[in-house]
C-alpha cells in the first residue's frame, strides 16, 4: 500500500472518529437542556433504588459537570450505556438485539438497490432514447420523489392487504419458536416478511444509482476507447457491460456514501411502517417514550453505522480512484 | 446645528404630552374593569397515542368558549411528561384523565379514598385536584374500615354525592369496552363484565374450534417493558402476568370476588385475615405452592416497593405462616379493600426461584415461573410473548396457549385481526367497530365498563377552587356529543365517579348533568361572575 | 433569461415541472380561498352524525377523516406549510453553504481546513434520527424544524461552491481586482460570489425538494408541530388512525402532492443546473 493511500485512509478514520466524538458530545449537551433535574437523563423513578444508586455512582451524577462528561465518554467506550427506563435492562443488551434485525434488512436492500441500479442504468444507457429508456428514467425520477413511508403504505395496501401475497408487517410470523441465527434468518417465513420492505427500499434507493449509472455510462460511451473496442470487433454487449460498465462504476462508488446516510434515515421510516423490530424503530420508540438512555444510545449507534458506512465507501473510492493512489 | 436646537425645544413639549396621555390611561384604568379569567391550561394526551382524548380536549375548548373562557390545550406524551405533570408537579388547570376499565378499580377504594383523601394530595398521589376537606376525609376513612358491604355502600353513596355536588372531577363519559375476537377459530369465551378481554379469564375459557389451538392476542405496543412484577408499573404488563400467575382472590365473570388460589378466606377480626390455600397449587416447574411462597411474595413486593402494588400493600403489617396451607395477614388498621383489592391483585411468586436472585429489581424474570393456567414459554423481544397451557393447573384453560404478538402500531394489530393473523383485539377505535362487524369471522364484544374519560380540575388554583365555577363547567360539557364522536355512542354519559357498570357500588340516584349552557351561565352569574366587553368571563369582584 | 425559456420549452419534463410548481404556488398563496372548509371543522350529516371516513364525493373531493374533517381542505392548507418550510430551509441552507464555500475556497489555509473538517463532520450526521432527538428535546414548533434541517443540510452546497471558488480564484479577473486594490472581502463578495450564485441557486432549488420530504418524514414519525397542518401530518393521521389500508382517499393525495412537487423541483432544477454549469451534457 503506497504512502498516499495510507495517509488518505488515516485521515478518513480520524474524521470518522471525530464525527462520532462530536455527536456524543452534542448528545450530552442536548440532553442537559431538558427542563428539570439533569439526572433525569440517566435515572428514572421507574428504576429501583439499587439500580439508581449504582447508576448515580457510575455516571458520577453528583460530581462536577466536566467529570460527568469524562465519565460519560469513558462509559460509552466501554459499552456501558446505562439502563433503559422502561424495560429495566441494560441498554447495550437491547441495542445488540435490534441492530442485527436492522442490518439483516438493510444489507439485502442496499445490495438489491445497487444491483438494480447498476444493471438497470447500464441497460437504459445502451438503449438510449428508446421508449424503455424514457419510461424507466421517468419512473426512477418519480419514485425517488415520493416519500418512502408513503410508498411503503401503498405497497402494503396493494400486495399485502388486497392481494394477500405477503404479510403486512413484522419480521417473522408470530408463534415461530425462538431459534439461533440460521434457524431464524434462513427460513421461508423470514424471507416472506423480508420481501416487501426490501423491495420497497430497493426500488426507492435504486433510483439514484440507476440515474447516476446511466449518466456515467453515457459519458463513457462517448469516449474514444469505446470506439476502439467497437473497431476491434467486440460485440455490443461486451462493449457495454465489460468495458463501458467497469469504467462507469467510479461515480457509483461515490454515491454509496451518500446513500448510506439516506438508507439509515429511511430505515427509521420503513421499520415504523412495517413494524420491523429494528434499531430505527427502537430509537423512535425510545424518543417518544422519553426513555433517554435508549434514545441516546440508539441514536449514537445509528450515527456510528452511518459514519462507518461512509468510511467504507471512502475506502472503496480510495482503492478505485487512481488519482487518490498517487497523491 | 439649528436642527438640533429645534429638536431640543420639542422635548419638554413631548414630555408634557406623554404625562397627559399617561394620566388619561391611568384614569381609565382606575375605572376598574374586572379582569377576565386567564386562559385555562388544559392538559391532554397526544394525537398520536390517544387521538380520542386529544379530540375531546378541543371539544371542551369549544364548549367552554361559550361561557366566555379561553382554553389553551397542551398535549403531552404518555407516560412522560404527562404523568409527571399530572401526578407530580400538578401544573395544570384542568387535565383529561383516561381511566381504563379494570377489575381492581371496582372496589370503591380507588375512586374514593385514593382519589379524594387529603393524604393523597401529595406528589404521586391520585388526588389530582388537591381536595382537602375534613368532613369528606372522615367519610373516606369510614368506608375503608367498614367490612359490612351494606353499611359500606351507604357511606360510599354519601361520598359520591359529595363529589358530584362539588365537582372536582367532571366525568364526561363511561365508555364501553369494545373488543373483538375471531369466532371462526375460537368460541365460547366467558366474557367477564366490566373488563372483557382485559381480564385473563376470557383467555382461560376461549375454546379452539379448528386447527389453530393457540390464541393469538394482537397488541398495538411494540414490546412489553418488563414481566417482572416488581418493576411492572402499567396495567398492560400486569394483564399479561395474570395469565401465568395466580392470585388468592379473583373476580368472577359477574364481578363478584371469590377465592381462586385460596380455598377459604376468613376475617378473624378487623385487622386479621386468614387465608387457606388450595392444596393442589403447583408452580410451572412442578414445585408445590405453599404458604411460604405467599409470605415470601408479600414480603418481597413490600421490601422492593413494587410500584404497582405499593398503595394496596401499604396497610399490610405482617404475614404469618400458620401451616403449609394457611397464612395469616395482620393489617395496620381495618381495611376493607384488603380482600377485594390487595388479595385480588397480588401475583403469587415462587420462593424457591426468587430467593436465589441477587438483585430482584434487575432480574428479567425469564422464564417467568408462576402457578397460573398458562405457563411462560418464551419472549422474543419486540415480537411476541408465548404462554402454553399448564395442564396441572386446578382450572386448566381450554386453549393450548396464548401468543401475545406486538404489532408496534394499532394499525398493525387491527389489520392482523382482519387478515386472521390474530384472534383477539382488545383495543380499537370506534370507527373500526363498524368495519369489523361486517367481517364474517369477527365477533365484536361490547362490555359496559368502569372506564372513564374525566376532566380533573386543579382546586388549588383560582377560580377552580370555587365549586360553583366547577359545576358551571360541568353543565357546559356536551357529553352526548363527546360520546358519539369519541366512541360512536358506545357507552354511557358520565355522572358519578363510580361508574354505573359497577353495579355493586354505583349510586343509582346520581344522574349525569344535562348539557345546558344557559344554566351554566346562570350559575356563574349567581356566583358573582360577569362578562366583559369582549364576552370574556371575569372573576367575581372580591 | 432567454436561454432559460429556450431550455424550459425544449425540455418537456422541465416544462411539466414548471407548470406543476406554478400550480402549487398558486394553491399555496390562495389556500384560504381555495379550501372549501376549515380543515379542523367536523362535518355532520342530516341526522347529526359525524360524516366519518366517507370516500370522495361532491361535497368532499378527497373524502373525510375519522372525525369528519374534509381532506381536500387539509391538503390545500398543507400546501402552504410545505412551501414555506421548503423555501425557508432552502434559503438558510443556501446562505450558509454559499458563505462557507466562499470563505473556505478563497482564503484557503487554516480557515479552509477548519471549515472543511466542520463540513465533513456535519455531513456525517444522519439527519432524520438527529432531527427527531433534537426536536423532542428542544421544541417541535415549525421554526425549530426548519432550523434543525438547515443546520444539517448545508455541507453539499458548501463543497460544490468551494470547488467552484477554487477554480475561479486563479482566473485573470480576480488578479485584476486584486491589483486594483480591492480588499479580499470585496473580491469575494463583489467579484467571485456572483459567479457562483447560479450554482448556489441550483442547490437551493434541490434543497427545497429535500426539505419538503424531510419535513414530511419528521411529521410522519409524530414529531411535527401539532398546531401546523402539513402533508406529512395528514399521512401521520391516517396511519395512526389505523385506516391507511382502507381509506385510500385520505392518504393518497398528500403523498401524491409531495411526489409531484418534488419531481417538479427536480425537473426544473435540472434545467437551472444546465445553465449554471454549461459543461453538463444534454441528457
Amino acid at each position: 500500500m503506497s504512502r498516499g493511500i495510507r495517509v488518505y485512509f488515516l485521515k478518513r478514520v480520524a474524521l470518522a472518529a471525530a464525527t462520532v466524538f462530536c455527536l456524543a458530545t452534542l448528545m450530552f449537551v442536548l440532553f442537559r437542556m431538558l427542563p428539570g433535574d439533569p439526572t433525569l437523563t440517566v435515572l428514572s423513578p421507574a428504576l429501583s433504588p439499587e439500580v439508581q444508586a449504582e447508576l448515580r455512582q457510575r455516571f458520577g451524577l453528583d460530581r462536577p459537570i466536566l467529570e460527568q462528561y469524562a465519565r460519560y465518554l469513558a462509559n460509552m467506550l466501554r459499552g456501558r450505556l446505562g439502563v433503559s427506563f422502561h424495560r429495566g435492562v441494560p441498554v447495550s443488551t437491547l441495542l445488540g438485539q435490534y441492530l442485527l434485525n436492522t442490518v439483516v434488512l438493510m444489507l439485502p436492500a442496499l445490495v438489491l438497490a445497487y444491483a438494480l441500479g447498476i444493471v438497470g442504468g447500464a441497460l437504459v444507457a445502451w438503449r438510449r432514447g428508446s421508449w424503455a429508456d424514457t419510461a424507466t428514467t421517468t419512473a426512477a425520477m418519480v419514485f425517488r420523489s415520493a416519500p418512502i413511508f408513503w410508498l411503503s403504505i401503498i405497497f402494503i395496501s396493494v400486495f399485502a392487504v388486497r392481494l394477500g401475497l405477503f404479510p403486512s408487517g413484522h419480521m417473522l410470523t408470530p408463534g415461530t419458536e425462538p431459534a439461533g441465527f440460521f434457524a431464524t434468518f434462513f427460513t421461508v417465513d423470514f424471507l416472506r416478511h423480508l420481501m416487501l420492505p426490501m423491495v420497497v427500499m430497493a426500488i426507492y434507493y435504486g433510483c439514484y444509482p440507476l440515474l447516476v449509472m446511466r449518466t456515467s455510462m453515457l459519458e463513457v460511451l462517448g469516449e474514444d476507447f469505446i470506439d476502439l473496442c467497437r473497431a476491434k470487433g467486440l460485440s455490443e454487449r461486451r462493449v457495454i457491460f465489460r468495458h463501458a460498465g467497469r469504467a462507469s462504476l467510479l461515480p457509483i462508488a461515490t454515491s454509496v456514501s451518500l446513500l448510506g446516510a439516506y438508507v439509515v434515515a429511511g430505515s427509521v421510516l420503513v421499520e415504523t411502517v412495517f413494524s420491523w423490530p429494528g434499531l430505527g424503530r427502537l430509537m423512535v420508540q425510545a424518543v417518544t417514550d422519553s426513555d433517554y438512555p435508549v434514545a441516546q444510545a440508539s441514536f449514537l449507534l445509528i450515527a456510528v453505522l452511518v459514519v462507518a458506512g461512509n468510511l467504507l465507501a471512502d475506502v472503496l473510492y480510495g482503492l478505485l480512484d487512481p488519482r487518490i493512489r498517487y497523491q | 446645528m439649528t436642527m438640533r436646537w429645534r429638536a431640543v425645544r420639542l422635548v419638554p413639549f413631548a414630555m408634557a404630552l406623554a404625562l397627559l396621555a399617561g394620566s388619561l390611561t391611568v384614569r381609565s384604568g382606575q375605572a376598574a374593569d374586572p379582569q377576565p379569567i386567564a386562559p385555562i391550561n388544559l392538559v391532554t394526551w397526544t394525537k398520536a397515542q390517544y387521538p380520542v382524548q386529544y379530540e375531546e380536549a378541543s371539544v371542551l375548548a369549544e364548549a367552554w368558549k361559550k361561557l366566555g373562557l379561553e382554553v389553551k390545550i397542551e398535549a403531552l406524551n404518555f407516560p412522560n411528561p404527562l404523568l409527571e405533570r399530572v401526578f407530580k408537579t400538578r401544573e395544570f388547570d384542568g387535565a383529561i384523565v383516561y381511566f381504563t376499565g379494570q377489575l381492581e378499580r371496582l372496589d370503591p377504594e380507588f375512586y374514593t379514598y385514593n382519589a379524594f383523601h387529603s393524604s393523597r394530595a401529595v406528589e404521586g398521589g391520585w388526588n389530582f385536584s388537591g381536595i382537602a376537606n375534613k368532613d369528606l376525609d372522615r367519610l373516606l376513612e369510614a368506608q375503608r374500615a367498614e367490612y359490612d358491604p351494606a353499611k359500606r355502600k351507604v357511606i360510599v353513596d354519601q361520598i359520591q354525592e359529595w363529589i358530584f355536588r362539588e365537582s372536582p372531577w367532571l366525568v364526561m363519559v363511561n365508555q364501553d369496552e369494545v373488543q373483538a375476537y375471531n369466532k371462526a377459530n375460537f368460541s365460547d369465551p366467558v366474557i367477564p363484565k366490566v373488563t372483557g378481554f382485559n381480564d385473563p379469564q376470557a383467555f382461560f375459557t376461549l375454546k379452539p374450534r379448528g386447527a389453530r389451538k393457540v390464541i393469538r392476542w394482537a397488541s398495538p405496543i411494540s414490546d412489553l417493558k418488563t414481566i417482572n412484577p416488581i418493576l411492572a408499573s402499567e396495567s398492560s404488563q400486569i394483564r399479561v402476568l395474570y395469565l401465568a400467575y395466580d392470585t388468592l382472590v379473583k373476580y368472577g365473570p359477574d364481578t363478584t370476588p371469590g377465592p381462586w388460589a385460596a380455598s377459604e378466606i376468613r376475617a378473624l377480626g378487623p385487622t386479621v385475615v386468614e387465608v387457606t390455600l388450595r392444596n393442589d397449587l403447583k408452580f410451572h416447574d412442578g414445585v408445590k405452592l405453599t404458604a411460604d411462597d405467599v409470605k415470601f411474595t408479600f414480603d418481597l413486593l413490600i421490601k422492593h416497593n413494587a410500584p404497582y402494588f405499593k398503595t394496596v400493600l401499604e396497610p399490610l403489617e405482617s404475614v404469618e405462616v400458620v401451616s403449609p396451607t394457611k397464612v395469616r395477614f395482620k393489617l395496620k388498621r381495618p381495611y376493607a379493600p384488603f380482600i377485594t383489592q390487595t388479595l385480588a391483585m397480588t401475583p403469587l411468586l415462587p420462593k424457591h426461584v426468587w430467593e436465589k436472585i441477587d438483585k430482584p429489581t434487575e432480574y428479567e424474570n425469564i422464564p417467568a415461573i408462576g402457578s397460573g393456567p398458562f405457563k411462560f414459554d418464551h419472549w422474543k423481544k419486540g415480537q411476541e410473548v408465548k404462554f402454553s397451557r399448564f395442564a396441572d393447573h386446578f382450572r386448566p384453560p381450554a386453549a393450548d396457549g396464548v401468543l401475545l404478538v406486538f404489532f408496534g402500531t394499532r394499525e398493525g394489530a387491527y389489520t392482523a385481526l382482519v387478515k386472521q393473523e390474530a384472534d383477539v383485539l382488545d383495543r380499537m377505535l370506534s370507527h373500526q367497530v363498524d368495519e369489523l362487524s361486517k367481517l364474517e369471522h369477527v365477533q365484536v364484544v361490547r362490555v359496559a365498563s368502569n372506564a372513564a374519560d374525566t376532566v380533573v380540575l386543579n382546586a388549588r388554583r383560582k377560580p377552580f377552587d370555587d365549586p360553583q365555577f366547577r359545576t358551571a363547567l360541568s353543565y357546559a360539557i356536551p357529553r352526548k356529543q363527546i360520546l358519539d364522536e369519541s366512541y360512536n355512542g358506545l357507552g354511557t354519559l358520565g355522572g358519578s365517579v363510580i361508574a354505573p357498570a359497577n353495579e355493586a357500588w354505583s349510586d343509582r340516584k346520581i344522574k349525569p348533568l344535562e348539557h345546558n349552557v344557559e344554566k351554566a351561565r346562570e350559575i356563574l352569574k349567581k356566583a358573582g361572575y360577569g362578562w366583559d366587553g369582549n364576552g370574556r368571563l371575569t372573576m367575581p369582584a372580591r | 433569461m432567454n436561454r432559460l425559456w429556450r431550455l424550459l420549452a425544449s425540455d418537456r419534463a422541465a416544462l411539466f415541472g414548471a407548470v406543476i410548481l406554478v400550480g402549487f404556488v398558486l394553491v399555496g398563496v390562495l389556500a384560504p380561498l381555495i379550501a372549501p372548509y376549515d380543515p379542523k371543522q367536523k362535518h355532520y350529516d342530516g341526522d347529526g352524525k359525524l360524516v366519518r371516513l366517507s370516500p370522495p364525493s361532491r361535497q368532499h373531493l378527497f373524502g373525510t377523516t375519522t372525525y369528519g374533517r374534509d381532506v381536500f381542505s387539509q391538503v390545500v392548507i398543507g400546501t402552504r406549510t410545505a412551501l414555506v418550510v421548503g423555501v425557508a430551509t432552502a434559503l438558510v441552507v443556501s446562505v450558509v453553504g454559499l458563505n462557507v464555500g466562499l470563505l473556505s475556497g478563497y482564503f484557503g489555509g487554516a480557515l479552509d481546513a477548519a471549515l472543511m473538517r466542520l463540513t465533513d463532520v456535519v455531513y456525517g450526521v444522519p439527519i432524520l434520527p438527529f432531527g427527531i432527538v433534537a426536536l423532542s428535546i428542544l421544541s417541535r414548533r415549525v421554526w425549530w424544524i426548519i432550523a434543525v434541517m438547515s443546520v444539517l443540510y448545508w455541507p453539499p452546497t458548501a463543497r460544490v461552491i468551494r470547488a467552484q471558488v477554487l477554480s475561479l480564484r486563479t482566473r485573470p479577473f480576480v488578479d485584476a481586482a486584486r491589483l486594483s486594490g480591492a480588499t479580499p472581502m470585496r473580491i469575494l463578495y463583489w467579484h467571485i460570489a456572483p459567479n457562483v450564485l447560479p450554482q448556489a441557486f441550483v442547490h437551493g432549488v434541490f434543497a427545497i425538494a429535500w426539505a419538503i420530504t424531510t419535513e414530511a418524514s419528521i411529521n410522519f414519525l409524530g414529531f411535527g408541530d401539532p398546531d401546523t397542518l402539513s402533508w406529512g401530518t395528514v399521512i401521520y393521521d391516517v396511519f395512526t388512525s389505523m385506516v391507511a389500508y382502507t381509506a385510500w382517499w385520505w392518504f393518497v393525495p398528500p403523498g401524491l402532492c409531495i411526489m409531484l412537487v418534488v419531481t417538479a423541483f427536480y425537473f426544473v432544477g435540472r434545467v437551472f443546473e444546465e445553465i449554471a454549469n454549461p459543461r453538463l451534457r444534454a441528457r
